[in-house]
């Protein structure tokens, strides 16, 4: 039987291979990607709260992540190209100069 | 009637298997290719948790208008892999953050290990998950939110157009 | 006259301010004027009130004012009000009369001095002050003279202040007498713990009454210890052991400073207090014992540095603090009237023998040494002359004012009541002190006006008699020293003469009345022979004029030979005691620059370094150098901060899992 905890460790592995992809990755896309896999873990886990406490409110919570990530792409990837434009490069670690 | 635990292992297996894959590819397009088996084996257990329409918007919206951007940029940019040879910057940053990202499902996984214990298993009401359901709710208790998301979407809207203007 | 004695305080405080304010603008003639006419008012009104308080019957003599209610919280209720009891009508006309003298002979003293005005201002103020804690009715009023007189001498003393010596002894005296203010201080708060009051008309009832009634006894530690700090304070003031270092110094003020302040009227304050507080000390016999002793100890030590110092002044100011001395000896045996009465006599010599002084070293052209001194006497005769009369008065011969003093205290510690053995001790160093008293003052006398003059051929030209407003004064106070001692005969004498009563005995009765009650009961009535009484008179009488001849045997008849051949064979001593037994010296090593190290540790240490260093600037520091290291943090790599938020959320879950 696929269980609560079932959906809740499949959650948080799919999150934490998020954050580590976010972590190690220095392709700016493949950052992107990460982000999308932390937003579809936390997706996952509120439509298995949504099934298991029979509220659907959950399910309407899960729709309005899909705009805010669908927004966020949108503008994340025009800034990206931007950015693209005038160094040709998408390795974020030469992005340094916003420091100390 | 299909076995439901085997199914929700297989797609669970699936989608941790595309997940490694998206971040370990060293090009760009493997790894888009990686995040679309996540999607649409993430909208198949989106099915067995009795949420259809979620599914199909998972499928439309991630699959068909993100990851299509995304890839879109990816072949604008024809951004090139990560070379392992190049200079390595900010490395202890990021192999803490590695770690801290296995503590972190080490953490959830030994923290929730009882809880299916304590939630009980309630049966799922006739109709749950059915647009005329969703719709029910989403248009009465969250009419404001929705109007607000709309608002938000208008505002990337101007945002990214605004952005890719070459002049003025 | 109840009514009015608010006057006598108020006149020379109005004088203080309109020569302090405007006496640069109206002129010597008009400052003068002011500056002895208040005083000479306030004398006048002195004079009436205590001719009004002898004419009201022995047991009402008492005249209360009371000014406003100065400071009412809680408990603590003290009004500014004055009384006028026998024991303060005596101080008042003391110290106004002679007050009035000295100012009429600072007109002639001052003038070719350019601050002038300043001078008298500040002598009104220092008569104010004085007059305040004289006929204040309460510790606090007494308090605030107490203060104000040490901050008129300091003003006085420093009075010349561009020669730096005369601010440092300034100084001096005013730290020193500070510290003896502690002590007084002390015994003020615990006077109003143990009493509930400052106003003697609360206190002193009481503590017959607690005695009385078996609350209090004899001796009990908290009156010892009011006593002892009370003492200290006296000390301070009136230049006793441990504290009388600051009167030498003084002298570098003005003559009529010395005067009217470190002879007649401010170094008498501590007299004036215990005498006042006598109930409080007839029952603490030990403080009784610790301050005869003490003061035994002064007279004598203060009488043996009088006979080596050149310097007049120097050896009138040691006189004073041995004279001082014996009016604590007086006090101290419970003798209350006997060592006011030698303040009353005291007043009028050494006041006398100061302005002399001042004359002489007027005449001097400045020069205050006396072994350039000599054969004045044809020169200037007044001066002379009055002089003279003091001097026999201060070596205690009879018939003059000295004697009669001097002899009472030296009998009433012969015959002290709670202490016999030590009194008889006392009397013992009292009568030598006498002597050697004798020895310095005519040998003073002797080098001054007799033998060859030994100054300089300009000096001799200036020698000049002083005019009529300095020798004025001068023949008032020698004849106030030849006639003072007649208010005080002693019923010895007296009943010899045939009834010839002891006038200022039986005036202070009232004010001492209830100690005498004490002593009586606690120490039997003491009965002793006549013949012991003569005895003992003729005896100090004796050792007096032993003292003289010894001065005229050394210093007319051997001047040449003799006191350089004493100096050479007892030059141990003769160093010892010149250098003032390295008084000033030990205080120095042994009291000032401990602290003064002490204050420099503060000081570089707790205050540069401490809170300076680390609490203020070292927190400037402190975030300077953190906030440099920690903005490191931002190296503007956007994985660094994903990084930080994943920590952020781990830290919590581990917070809730765990």
């Amino acid at each position: 039987m696929a269980t609560l905890t079932h959906y809740i460790v499949l959650s948080s592995i799919l999150f934490g291979l998020g954050a580590i992809g976010f972590c190690t990755r220095r392709n700016a896309l493949i950052l992107f990607m990460s982000i999308e896999l932390m937003l579809n873990a936390a997706n996952l886990l509120l439509l298995a709260f949504s099934n298991f406490m029979a509220d659907m409110a959950g399910q309407v919570m899960v729709l309005f992540i899909f705009a805010v990530a669908a927004a966020e792409v949108a503008v994340g990837l025009a800034i990206l190209i931007v950015l693209f434009r005038h160094v040709q490069e998408v390795d974020i670690s030469k992005f340094n100069v916003l420091k100390w | 009637m299909i076995d439901m635990d085997l199914y929700f292992w297989v797609f669970a297996s699936m989608s941790v298997l595309a997940g490694l894959f998206t971040i370990a590819a060293k090009d760009a397009l493997p790894s888009a290719m990686g995040l679309l088996t996540v999607f649409i084996a993430l909208a198949s257990l989106y099915l067995h948790l009795h949420a259809p329409l979620i599914a199909i918007f998972q499928v439309a919206i991630y699959a068909g208008a993100i990851l299509v951007l995304i890839v879109f940029v990816i072949m604008l940019l024809m951004a090139p892999g990560e070379r392992l040879s190049a200079i390595q910057a900010n490395v202890s940053y990021r192999s803490s953050g590695a770690i801290l990202g296995l503590c972190l499902i080490g953490l959830v996984a030994v923290g929730t290990k009882g809880v299916s214990d304590i939630v009980s298993m309630k049966g799922v009401p006739e109709g749950f998950g059915n647009p005329s359901m969703f719709g029910d709710l989403f248009f009465r208790n969250f009419l404001l939110h929705f109007e607000v998301v709309s608002v938000l979407l208008l505002v990337a809207l101007i945002g990214g157009i605004y952005l890719c203007k070459k002049k003025f | 006259m109840e009514g009015y004695l608010f006057l006598i305080p108020l006149i020379p405080f109005i004088g203080f301010l309109i020569n302090g304010l405007l006496g640069q603008k109206i002129g010597r003639s008009a400052v003068y004027c002011i500056g002895c006419s208040s005083i000479g008012l306030a004398f006048l009104f002195s004079v009436l009130a205590v001719y009004q308080l002898a004419c009201s019957p022995a047991e009402d003599r008492l005249f209360v004012q009371s000014l406003w209610s100065w400071i009412t919280v809680g408990n603590l209720n003290i009004d500014v009000s004055l009384m006028m009891d026998p024991l303060s009508a005596v101080m008042i006309l003391v110290v106004t009369g002679v007050s009035f003298v000295i100012h009429i002979y600072s007109i002639g003293y001052m003038a070719h001095d350019e601050s002038y005005w300043r001078f008298f201002s500040y002598l009104n103020m220092f008569v104010f002050f004085m007059i305040m804690l004289v006929l204040g009715s309460n510790y606090l009023v007494m308090f605030v003279g107490w203060e104000g007189v040490g901050l008129a001498s300091y003003l006085l003393i420093g009075f010349w202040y561009k020669e730096n010596v005369n601010a440092d002894a300034g100084k001096k005296a005013f730290i020193v007498n500070r510290i003896g203010d502690f002590g007084f201080l002390l015994g003020m708060f615990l006077i109003f713990i143990t009493f509930g009051s400052l106003s003697y008309f609360d206190v002193f009832p009481k503590a017959v009454h607690m005695y009385e009634h078996g609350l209090l006894a004899m001796n009990s530690p908290v009156m010892v210890a009011i006593c002892l700090l009370l003492f200290l304070g006296a000390t301070g003031k009136s230049a006793q052991i441990p504290l009388f270092v600051w009167l030498p110094d003084a002298m570098a003020g003005p003559t009529p400073v010395s005067a009217l302040i470190h002879a007649a009227t401010m170094v008498t304050a501590g007299v004036y207090m215990v005498a006042r507080t006598n109930i409080l000390f007839t029952l603490a016999p030990t403080a009784l014992l610790v301050m005869v002793l003490m003061s035994a100890a002064t007279a004598f030590i203060a009488a043996t540095i009088g006979i080596l110092q050149n310097d007049i002044k120097r050896v009138l100011a040691y006189s004073t603090v041995s004279q001082l001395g014996y009016m604590f000896i007086g006090v101290s045996v419970a003798a209350y009237g006997a060592g006011i009465f030698h303040l009353m006599t005291h007043a009028f010599f050494k006041a006398c023998l100061f302005l002399c002084s001042g004359t002489v070293i007027h005449a001097m052209s400045g020069d205050q040494d006396m072994r350039s001194m000599g054969g004045l006497w044809k020169k200037i005769p007044i001066t002379y002359v009055t002089m003279l009369f003091a001097t026999i008065a201060i070596s205690g011969i009879p018939p003059f004012a000295g004697f009669f003093s001097k002899d009472e205290i030296l009998w009433k510690a012969f015959t002290f009541p709670y202490y016999p053995v030590v009194g008889k001790i006392v009397w013992f160093i009292g009568v030598l002190a006498a002597g050697i008293t004798a020895f310095y003052m005519f040998r003073l006398i002797f080098m001054t006006f007799h033998g060859k003059f030994r100054g300089t051929e300009e000096q001799a030209r200036h020698v000049h008699e002083s005019p009529f407003t300095m020798t004025g004064p001068l023949m008032v106070l020698a004849f106030g020293a030849l006639c003072g001692g007649w208010l005080g005969i002693p019923h010895l004498i007296g009943n010899y003469f045939g009834h010839i009563p002891n006038i200022l005995e039986n005036f202070f009765e009232p004010v001492f009345a209830n100690s005498h009650e004490i002593i009586g009961a606690y120490a039997g009535v003491q009965h002793h022979s006549t013949v012991l009484e003569w005895v003992l008179m003729a005896g100090s009488v004796a050792v007096a004029i032993g003292g003289i001849s010894l001065a005229y045997y050394i210093y007319i008849r051997r001047v040449d030979v003799l006191p350089k051949r004493l100096a050479e064979t007892y030059s141990i001593y003769h160093k010892l005691v010149y250098n003032k037994y390295f008084v000033d010296e030990i205080y120095y090593y042994v009291v000032v620059l401990p602290f003064y190290y002490l204050s420099m540790f503060f000081w570089k240490v707790v205050d540069a370094f401490c809170i300076d260093g680390v609490g203020v600037n070292g927190q400037a520091w402190l975030v300077q150098r953190g906030s440099g290291a920690l903005r490191l943090v931002q190296n503007g790599y956007v994985q660094t901060y994903g990084v930080f938020m994943l920590l952020g959320l781990v830290v919590m879950l581990w917070f809730f899992i765990v």
